[in-house]
């Protein structure tokens, strides 16, 4: 924009009232970023408002952010190491990302990643380190739930396996139960007589 | 009216430096050590580079091609430049061309791309060419040529005599190999030791300066030039060398305060041989170095260390390149064990 300033205004004031009233757009504007130029995001359009967390809005011209593509191989020189707040190993976990070590992620720290995107500018290779960690963060997000879900999986199985077993058994009893009461000559005589006495019983009934 | 843009991830900010920049400014540092060794050595060191880049860079496209990858990014990140240059700081400075560009092929294709290219290497690629040429060759590989000084009884070649022995191997009429070159003064102090001549003794032959060996003091101080404007360019940080001189020079004072006319002294060890070129250029190569502080610090104790213990009691008369990679051999396991504690974490 023309005349950057610092302005207080409204919560939902539309960006390109900002920006007309900041004198309008340079020629060279090519990307609208929504906060800072380490962590805003890159804005499709200007018809959209003001947030309660909206801190700075940034209209860039080519020379200011990034648009070279050619991106070298990772050369180990651990720049991004000595840029990283929360002292993680960019150059490490580039690698795993690549790999997709799901295990060496938990080591590397990956979740202590902050995406502030400081590694990015250290990196003499160019290589898009941030975007790289948070479409690791999410692959590790999906793992993680693969993970859970096959863990209750296998928890649920167990389960009912085990309850079959148990009823297994259960029937297991019963069939020893009835098998020594028919083996058991007393017991055996003492069953034909009650089932006579209820066939009897029946006919009485019947006749009467 | 709404205007549309385009979209990106953050961060916004470019970075601030590239791959060829850091590997161009290795070799700005490199420039001066090179005139000065020019001046005392003769061309060969030149021709050696001309020789080990060209061979070098057919190579990296010849295999970027046989494995499918574009050769426009590779071929222009500059670090066949500089292996060039370092294999060429690494050989004596009259071989046969044949030398040179069999060390630049091994570096470049076994050492470098059957890893996977830049980045990828575990051993350092100037470093397997040197060694592949001094295990296979060790004629070739030991004739030293005697520094430039007034006062030195030698034969010198012309710009054109180098160039006529490196590509057809004739020397001029008269002339034969053993008259040009000398022992260097590593290999001087390994042999008098070993015939039981004292360091003082040999330390004052003619080749002996007023730490290493004549000429070689100046190269090595125009590096160490190289290297301090490397660490101010922050191309390289401080550990290695200092880890690398420190594991030197600790065992070197040790033993030359526990018997002076046994052991070398550590001025000769500081200004003899790649000990210089090693913990500025080699050891610091970012690819096959370790990555973390106190991983640094071990990796360049341990080159130090190896090296002083090859020199003293092992079978050639310099260790840096068999120390540089038996140490990178270890960056893996120093790597893993030296990560930083992570903020917030116990």
């Amino acid at each position: 924009m023309r005349k950057p300033q610092n302005i207080e205004t409204p919560i939902g004031t539309p960006i390109s009232e900002l920006i007309a009233f900041c004198g309008g757009y340079t020629e060279d504007a090519m990307r609208l970023i929504g906060g800072g130029s380490m962590m805003g995001y890159a804005l499709p359009h200007d018809d959209l408002p003001i947030g309660k967390a909206s801190n700075c809005v940034i209209a860039a011209a080519a020379i200011e952010v990034r648009t070279d593509a050619s991106e070298w191989p990772c050369i180990r020189c651990g720049d991004c190491a000595d840029a990283c707040p929360p002292r993680l190993q960019p150059q490490e976990l580039l690698v795993a990302a690549h790999a997709q070590d799901f295990v060496a992620f938990d080591a590397l720290g990956l979740d202590d990643c902050i995406e502030c995107g400081c590694c990015d500018v250290a990196c003499p290779s160019h290589i898009p380190l941030t975007q790289t960690f948070r479409e690791a963060k999410h692959a590790l997000a999906v793992y993680r739930r693969r993970q859970a879900l096959s863990a209750d999986a296998e928890a649920r199985f167990a389960r009912r396996e085990q309850r079959l077993e148990t009823e297994r058994q259960r029937d297991r009893d019963l069939q020893g139960e009835l098998q020594r009461s028919v083996d058991d000559p007393a017991s055996r005589s003492k069953a034909i007589q009650a089932a006579l006495d209820r066939v009897k019983q029946n006919r009485g009934h019947g006749r009467a | 009216m709404t205007k549309h843009f385009s979209t990106a991830p953050s961060p916004h900010t470019p970075s601030t430096t590239s791959v060829p920049a850091v590997m161009r400014r290795v070799l700005y540092a490199l420039v001066p050590a090179a005139v000065c060794y020019a001046w005392f050595f003769g061309f060969g060191l030149l021709l050696n580079f001309v020789i080990a880049l060209v061979t070098a860079l057919f190579a990296e496209a010849a295999v970027l091609k046989l494995r499918g990858r574009g050769t426009r990014l590779a071929l222009h990140d500059g670090s066949a430049l500089v292996t060039a240059a370092l294999l060429a700081f690494a050989l004596p400075p009259l071989v046969p061309g044949w030398v040179p560009a069999l060390g630049a092929l091994v570096a470049i294709v076994l050492a470098k791309q059957l890893y996977g290219g830049l980045g990828k290497n575990l051993f350092n690629p100037a470093m397997v060419g040197y060694v592949f040429l001094l295990i296979s060759f060790p004629v070739e590989m030991t004739q030293y040529l005697p520094p430039r000084m007034g006062d030195l009884d030698y034969q010198r070649l012309g710009f054109l005599a180098t160039l006529d022995y490196t590509f057809t191997g004739h020397l001029p009429a008269g002339i034969g190999v053993d008259a040009l070159t000398r022992a260097t003064p590593l290999d001087l102090v390994k042999e008098g030791l070993r015939s039981a001549r004292t360091f003082a003794e040999i330390s004052s032959g003619s080749l002996f300066g007023d730490f290493g060996g004549r000429g070689w003091e100046w190269v090595n101080n125009f590096i160490a030039l190289g290297g301090l404007y490397l660490l101010y360019t922050n191309t390289i940080r401080w550990q290695i060398p200092v880890a690398l001189l420190a594991g030197l020079l600790a065992p070197a004072t040790a033993f030359y305060l526990f018997d002076t006319s046994q052991y070398a002294g550590p001025g000769f060890h500081l200004f003899s041989g790649a000990t210089l070129l090693g913990a500025f250029f080699i050891a610091t190569d970012p690819v096959s170095a370790a990555a973390t502080d106190r991983g640094r610090l071990i990796y360049g104790a341990g080159i130090g260390i190896i090296t002083y213990m090859i020199r003293t009691w092992g079978g050639y008369p310099d260790g840096i390149a068999f120390a540089v990679l038996l140490m990178n051999g270890a960056v893996p396991l120093i790597d893993r064990y030296t990560r930083p504690r992570i903020y917030g974490h116990a």
